[in-house]
């Protein structure tokens, strides 16, 4: 019973992508919110609370790339982001992470993800939007959320 | 669609979605004559769950005082143009 209430969670997770291939929850993350249930997780024994961003996801570079390994074109250091739990239909059914990243130059941004490491690692989620263009030292407070069903 | 309207719709249906805050650093709060870590500008993006079509763009519905790049009111300005 509990493998079918999870097999359905995760559909619920078959989600649309902003631009062509993009999804906001990747099949990493899928699995990784899988193997995270576990007593002991085998492989994503970090959480995905890293928040990055990017430029340059266009259609075609977000095609170019593995939308689930990693961001178009990653600009400045990620940020450990604040985790907690919060209710968006039901009680604590969503997973926030919240995370500010300052910009370092002149920067375009245009697409977000959380990671599970500081460096390189398992991208969780993605997402694009309208570009953002950033002066030096203006900065981001990006808040993910993202609710099971 | 108006992106006020945009708003309202999203709080409708379930989603997962990103909200990007921008804060004004030295160099653009004094062009635009306000203080250092001030919102000035709010994205949000979000995938409803339903299978429909992402929203794309929606101005954060709690950011009331948010104004753009070029220093205008956002939400004001999408009122106006509807």
């Amino acid at each position: 019973m509990l493998i079918r209430i999870i097999w359905f969670g995760l559909l619920g997770w078959a989600l649309n992508g902003v631009f062509g291939t993009a999804t906001v929850v990747t099949n990493k993350g899928k699995a990784m919110f899988a193997d995270r249930l576990r007593t002991s997780p085998g492989t994503y024994t970090t959480s995905p609370k890293f928040c990055a961003m990017g430029t340059g996801a266009t259609t075609a570079a977000r095609t170019a790339v593995a939308a689930d390994t990693a961001l178009s074109t990653e600009v400045e250091s990620r940020t450990s982001g604040t985790e907690s739990s919060v209710t968006t239909t039901q009680t604590g059914d969503t997973y926030q992470v919240v995370g500010t990243i300052s910009a370092t130059a002149t920067r375009a941004v245009d697409e977000a993800g959380l990671f599970d490491a500081v460096t390189a690692g398992n991208m969780f989620s993605s997402a694009t939007f309208p570009v953002i263009n950033l002066a030096n030292g203006d900065s981001v407070q990006f808040t993910h959320k993202v609710q099971q069903t | 669609m108006p992106e006020h309207k945009q708003a309202a719709e999203m709080l409708t249906r379930p989603c997962n979605e990103v909200v990007a805050r921008v804060l004004a650093g030295p160099e653009t709060a004094a062009r635009l004559g306000v203080a250092v870590g001030t919102v000035i500008e709010a994205r949000h993006t979000i995938t409803p769950l339903d299978g429909s079509a992402p929203l794309g763009r929606v101005i954060s519905p709690d950011e009331a005082d948010v104004v753009d790049t070029f220093g205008r009111d956002v939400l004001a300005a999408s009122q106006e143009a509807n």
